[in-house]
């Protein structure tokens, strides 16, 4: 039998894990331990890079620099500056590390690996895109961000070391085995389907998971298109801009100037929807990690469900040896069970032997009993620890969203007070004409 | 581009019915006119150019209103078809009446807009609005369109009653108050001369200038038309894709607490608001917007048309004007020439008096020809003072029309973005935490 195993649930028989930390989950982000409010962390920088790989192949891909420098003069976490290169799958490998460790974590996610939801200006469904890759690099910003706000995640040393030690990471993560365990409760992840009595506050959260990812589906599809009709709509007008200028070369009048300026006024207007725009992808893109977020919502779900499971497996497995001592005890009177016929066979058990297996029943109970009891205590721990975490989630998602849809307000003024100006002044031309 | 039937060029023998023709002929112009009221006519008949004449401009123009409105469907067991009422206020004494009250079918404002062009060569007739509809979206009998048409109908005549010259014109009369107007049509058709002349290319830079700048304006109505129709087609898409963006908020929303909820409700109500100005916006585009960009491009061949006419006038009196000369040469040849070998002489005629014969053929000609010479230099003087002075009138419409065009768009835009504004401003002081609410930032304009 493995050794203690409490505060770890993945265990596996001889495998030593570092514990985690269990800290306090009372306090806001304001700790002055804390990694975000000591380092500016950035992420900027995408580069393409080629290296050999295997025999003959060469393989390109992008890097990211990342910089951390301290914040206030007392920062105890880094000297200097900081900076390195990172390349997606290193984030990718730091974010499994990260999910199979802290399990009652809702991990922050990263953003996609293909494009989706994205309406296109120019196809920009190339990874080596430059409007791709700037908003991966805002969404590997906004994800570090997250991690290092986060008081448990924020200490991992790993953590630490991935934005600031460039080399040597993947060996690191690969060292805490914690491969092995994602792999063995992937497998319990599929068993936990049978789960008889799951939380019900997980079961709401599950819910609240799908729901989460329905709606923010449905939402970033629609402003995809929505986007591209104002962005057109914009476009379209800009076309009076050339129709005008070439009028007004038949024009030798008042009409002439108008038209001359109205050009103007027409295409820059039309092309002020490029920034615009822009800034509504952001936002978007904002957006786009909450939905993202409901598979980590989801995980954790799942992670309550591979505990519960062991839980009533043991709880089970308790009741079946007791069921089975007291068959012992009573003696078996039913004539054609595998025991009964046994007995008439080979002749019944002797005292001593009767005896042995009592023994060797109420060892097994005992021991089971233990497990159970460990497994519910864990169970348990997990369950208030998750909640806690989910509250924290909850908390920063109200934040979040609320920040999203004022920003999203915020633009929307802007772009219709910029429409009210451009077409007061374009209309005001041909006012004066009329005046005139 | 233009949908008029009317691709034939009539004859260019001035008729009848074109004042200033007939008053060369006799200074009585209209028998039912009276002497004090039509001073306009007097003058009409003594002068040749009508801008000259200081009292047609500074008189006051609503002697005579026209309006068309009220469509009404009707329906027989042969067709349906839409009429129109056409009302006529004047007090002009050439109306025996002040009032009337008619109505009229779209083939009737064609068989008008026919006979005044016939009727003045020289003088711009506004366009029609067109027979068919283009793209086949909407049908004949649809609202939009039969406002659309009775509203192009309605400039089409508020622009003729206006002119100096064509509102006095008898068929515009007998269109605006006859009651038996199916008889006077028929009898009208038959009276028409029809007969087209080639046009033929003459040198006249002035008027070529003219040419060359009305067909690009016509060109770029067309191109604005077009880019007009395609935002329309765009704008209505917009407004179908904010209806279904509001209800993807309302949706998430409630899965959300109660800090949430609210705010997405309030985006999606604002959504919900814009989409209905988009609807305004799309409306005045149709009926507003897309029209007279479509009257100008129709309005700019209408010009070229008369153009055309004026240089078959201009082509016919340079044609005549080398006849003239020919004949001119070969008269004064004559004397030198030998008429042995003439086919007179041949017959058995005397060469002398065959020369004789012919110098007297030759002066009748001359005399002929002179004095229809004289006849169509006049008339080419007179077509190109009316048209200067037509074109003059037409481009002062014509800046009037395009200024208050345009600024009719630009304030609708302006309200689509206003209306928008308010729904979007109206939500975020509820969606902002009283202490912490910023300052809504400004943008640079």
């Amino acid at each position: 039998m493995a050794s203690s195993d409490d505060g770890d649930i993945f265990e596996e028989e001889g495998v030593e894990v570092p514990k985690a930390p269990i800290k306090s989950v009372n306090k806001e982000n304001k700790d002055d331990k804390q990694m975000l409010s000591q380092l500016k962390i950035t992420v900027s920088d995408p580069e393409k890079k080629t290296k050999q790989s295997g025999l003959k192949m060469q393989e390109t891909f992008v890097v990211y620099l990342i910089e951390s420098s301290p914040k206030t003069e007392d920062s105890t976490m880094i000297e200097e500056v900081s900076s390195l290169w990172r390349r997606y799958s290193e984030f990718e490998l730091l974010r499994n590390y990260l999910v199979v460790t802290y399990p009652t974590v809702i991990v922050p996610p990263l953003p996609e690996k293909r494009a989706n939801f994205i309406w296109t200006k120019i196809t920009a469904t190339d990874t080596f895109d430059a409007d791709f890759l700037e908003r991966r690099r805002g969404g590997l910003e906004s994800f570090l961000h997250r991690i290092a706000g986060h008081s448990k995640l924020g200490c991992d040393k790993l953590v630490s070391d991935f934005i600031t030690k460039e080399e040597g990471f993947r060996e690191k993560v690969t060292a805490t085995g914690f491969q092995a365990k994602s792999d063995s409760w992937l497998k319990k992840v599929n068993a936990s389907l049978r789960v008889k009595q799951p939380d019900i506050r997980f079961e709401q959260l599950k819910c609240y998971a799908n729901q989460l990812h329905e709606g923010a589906s449905a939402l970033l599809k629609v402003r995809a298109k929505l986007a591209e009709r104002v962005y057109g709509i914009y476009k379209i007008h800009g076309n009076y801009a050339r129709v005008f200028k070439e009028w007004a070369l038949t024009e030798n009048s008042d009409l002439k100037l108008a038209l001359q300026k109205a050009s103007n006024e027409v295409e820059v207007w039309a092309n002020s929807i490029d920034t615009l725009i822009d800034e509504e992808d952001i936002i978007a893109e904002q957006l786009k990690e909450y939905l993202y977020f409901a598979d980590s919502l989801k995980t954790v779900c799942k992670k309550h469900e591979a505990q519960q499971y062991d839980v009533e497996w043991y709880e089970n497995q308790v009741m079946l040896t007791m069921t089975e001592k007291k068959k012992v005890l009573t003696g078996n009177t039913k004539a054609f069970s595998l025991s009964g016929m046994k007995a008439r066979l080979l002749g019944g058990d002797t005292a001593e032997q009767t005896e042995q297996k009592l023994e060797q029943l109420d060892k097994n109970i005992r021991d089971l009993e233990d497990k159970f009891e460990s497994h519910r205590s864990q169970a348990s721990d997990f369950l208030e620890e998750a909640l806690q975490e989910v509250e924290i989630f909850k908390k920063r998602k109200r934040m979040d969203l609320r920040e999203i849809f004022i920003s999203y307000t915020i633009l929307q003024i802007k772009l219709h007070r910029e429409g009210c100006a451009k077409w007061g002044k374009f209309k005001s031309l041909f006012d004066n004409l009329l005046k005139s | 581009m233009a949908e008029m039937e009317n691709e034939q060029l009539s004859s260019v023998e001035p008729t009848q019915n074109d004042p200033l023709q007939a008053a060369k002929q006799d200074t009585k112009v209209n028998e039912s006119s009276d002497d004090d009221g039509e001073l306009e006519f007097e003058t009409f008949s003594d002068k040749l150019n009508i801008e000259d004449d200081e009292t047609i401009k500074k008189d006051d123009d609503d002697d005579l209103y026209v309006s068309v409105d009220d469509p009404d469907k009707h329906i027989t067991t042969m067709e349906t078809y839409i009429t129109y009422r056409v009302m006529t206020k004047t007090t002009r004494s050439t109306f025996d009446e002040c009032e009337f009250e008619v109505r009229r079918r779209y083939q009737d404002f064609v068989w008008l807009r026919e006979n005044l062009i016939e009727d003045h060569p020289t003088f711009i007739i506004p366009p029609l609005p067109a027979k068919f509809v283009m793209k086949g979206m909407l049908d004949r009998f649809s609202s939009t369109f039969t406002e659309t048409r009775c509203n192009a109908l309605h400039k089409f005549l508020y622009r003729i009653s206006k002119h100096p010259v064509v509102s006095f014109n008898d068929h515009f009369k007998t269109f605006l108050t006859s009651k038996e107007f199916s008889a006077a049509r028929k009898q009208s058709f038959m009276s028409r001369v029809s007969g087209s002349l080639k046009w033929t290319k003459v040198q006249n830079p002035e008027f070529e200038e003219v040419l060359e700048n009305v067909t690009i304006f016509g060109e770029k109505m067309g191109v604005a038309d077009r880019i007009a129709e395609r935002l329309l087609l765009e704008k209505r898409e917009l407004i179908t894709e904010l209806r279904e963006f509001a209800p993807t908020f309302t949706e998430w929303a409630s899965s959300e607490d109660d800090v949430i909820e609210p705010i997405m409700q309030s985006v999606s109500s604002s959504l919900e608001s814009c989409a209905e100005e988009a609807e305004k916006n799309v409306k005045a585009h149709e009926l507003e917007f897309l029209p007279p960009l479509k009257e100008y491009a129709l309005y700019a061949d209408a010009v070229k048309q008369v153009l055309k006419k004026r240089d078959i006038f201009q082509s016919q009196f340079e044609r005549c004007n080398e006849d003239l000369k020919r004949k001119k040469d070969e008269k004064d040849n004559l004397p030198k020439s030998d008429q042995s070998y003439s086919i007179g002489a041949m017959l058995g005629k005397n060469p002398e008096l065959v020369r004789e014969q012919k110098e007297e053929k030759l002066s009748q000609q001359i005399e002929e020809l002179s004095i229809r010479r004289e006849m169509l230099s006049d008339d080419l003087e007179r077509a190109n003072t009316n048209l200067r002075a037509d074109l003059d009138r037409w481009n002062e419409l014509k800046i009037k029309d395009v200024a208050e065009l345009l600024s009719n768009f630009a304030q609708s835009q302006i309200n689509y973005h206003n209306g928008c504004l308010s729904a979007w401003e109206g939500i975020l002081p509820t969606m902002q935490d009283p202490e912490e609410k910023e300052e809504v930032m400004d943008p640079v304009t």
